[in-house]
């Protein structure tokens, strides 16, 4: 259960890494295809990101006498990740949820206090739910396979901007 | 950090790295050594870092160019952040009394809204795509920068807006505005320069004017640097956004100025605090108004009413 909530949390990470990635980039008033693609792109190289780090998941699993201890270990670390990471997702849901109430002051707030911080603090806060799951199963194994996956989740938008960078060559 | 609260007259990258003529527009070469010199000499090491990281020509000019295609991707970078703060709905929110209120005594046709230092024109752009400011309403952006203005007019073509762009002094205007509109531009004139930049004002032709520009209080610097280093890839949008925040103008000192150097409007400021409470805004509202035209436009602002300070 708590892999699929991290599954679920890392796609929708992905979805906005694409968003963030595809901002800044066109300063035409209606872009919503362009942005429909660069979220699709996100979702894509998250994807991707996810099977490479389940297969790894798999092989470790398959190499080790300890499987089920290690699965247990695995559960645990996510479960610690969670505690990071569900109210992180949360509070950005939320202010998307606030956001699409049709008022100036309002919108504005939820950058100013959610979204806008939020970014900004996103590196440390992928940084903290690594942490958390490690203080709540510290295995060397899944310590590291849980910190090549972030440290790709952290490149996915980057990865998105090389793709948009390519695709659609600026006017200029 | 603590040059974050100092105010100063430094430059910006984007003042410093682009010059015109006065008087024909035209662009003039400027010497990357000596701006990267200037940007050493007021102690801003990362400004002349990215000065001297530019292309240049063999005459030691910085190239124009390699200029306007950065310049380029910074503006769309602060569009976005305007978008992320609702900018076109702000203007058109206070837009539409201060339109309504000229309107009451029949001014000649069209009215016309010109942005001063357009940009990308995007105030502009939203307002002729979502203002809904009425079928009598001309928009206008001007800009001395034409790589920008060509920009303007290509996204309004794509979008196809009714607005239109020109590289001009936008009180040599041969059509002259009705509304003067500016955003992120008051901070660029310093010392006299800003009430030079109102003395223009007092021509007949010109019925209000709204400038937006950056609140100056002791959260503008942090909040500038945070979200420029979240929303802009580019370093001189990175630098010249929290400068910007820094060399914003006290309230006081706009509304001095427009007072003193257009005493034929009445000046005030809208909406510095976020519903009445002590939270400022991110930008201060600078607005003038004919006299005749001040009480409809106080009764057209409705509820709004009470966001609006001075006003004489």
């Amino acid at each position: 259960m708590s892999l699929l909530a991290v599954y679920g949390l890392a796609c929708l990470d992905a979805l906005l890494a694409g968003y963030r990635a595809a901002e800044g980039r066109s300063a035409l008033l209606d872009r919503r295809r362009f942005y429909l693609g660069a979220v699709l792109r996100g979702l894509a190289w998250g994807q991707g990101v996810l099977v490479l780090a389940a297969l790894a998941s798999a092989a470790a699993v398959l190499a080790a006498d300890d499987r089920a201890e290690l699965l247990g270990a695995a559960d645990a670390f996510c479960r610690g990740a969670l505690l990071v990471y569900l109210p992180y997702a949360i509070a950005i849901v939320g202010a998307f949820a606030f956001r699409a109430i049709p008022s100036v002051d309002i919108r504005s707030i939820t950058s100013v206090i959610v979204f806008g911080p939020l970014t900004f603090a996103r590196p440390a806060v992928a940084l903290g739910g690594l942490i958390a799951g490690a203080l709540a199963s510290p295995e060397p194994r899944i310590l590291a396979l849980a910190t090549a996956l972030v440290c790709a989740m952290l490149a996915v938008e980057l990865l998105v901007g090389r793709d948009l960078e390519r695709a659609r060559p600026r006017p200029w | 950090m603590l040059r974050w609260w100092r105010p100063t007259d430094d430059p910006e990258i984007t003042d410093r790295v682009i010059a015109f003529d006065p008087d024909t527009l035209a662009r003039r070469p400027v010497a990357r050594a000596e701006a990267e010199a200037d940007f050493l000499a007021f102690g801003r090491r990362r400004a002349a870092r990215i000065v001297a990281s530019m292309p240049a020509r063999d005459d030691g000019a910085i190239d124009p160019d390699a200029v306007d295609r950065r310049l380029l991707r910074v503006h769309v970078e602060m569009q976005r952040l305007s978008e992320e703060f609702q900018h076109g709905q702000r203007v058109a929110e206070l837009l539409r009394p201060l339109l309504a209120a000229i309107r009451a005594d029949d001014p000649p046709r069209p009215i016309r809204v010109v942005d001063v230092g357009c940009g990308l024109g995007y105030v502009i752009r939203w307002l002729a795509a979502h203002g809904d400011l009425g079928d009598d309403v001309e928009l206008l952006g001007a800009d001395h920068h034409a790589a920008l203005v060509d920009e303007a007019s290509r996204l309004a073509q794509a979008e196809r807006l009714t607005a239109r762009f020109v590289v001009a002094s936008v009180f040599a205007l041969r059509e002259p505005a009705t509304v003067l509109l500016s955003t992120g531009v008051l901070h660029h004139f310093r010392g006299p320069d800003l009430d030079a930049f109102f003395a223009q004002h007092e021509r007949p032709s010109l019925r209000a004017f709204v400038h937006f520009d950056f609140q100056r209080t002791i959260f503008a610097p942090p909040g500038a640097w945070l979200f420029h280093a979240t929303r802009f890839r580019d370093p001189i949008g990175r630098h010249d956004g929290l400068l910007s925040a820094i060399r914003a103008h006290p309230n006081a000192r706009l509304l001095d100025a427009a007072r003193a150097a257009a005493p034929g409007f009445r000046s005030g400021l809208y909406a510095t605090r976020v519903w009445g409470t002590p939270i400022p805004r991110v930008f201060a509202t600078l607005v003038g108004i004919r006299p005749g035209d001040a009480d409809a436009f106080r009764e057209r602002l409705g509820r709004r009413r009470g966001r609006l300070e001075g006003l004489s």
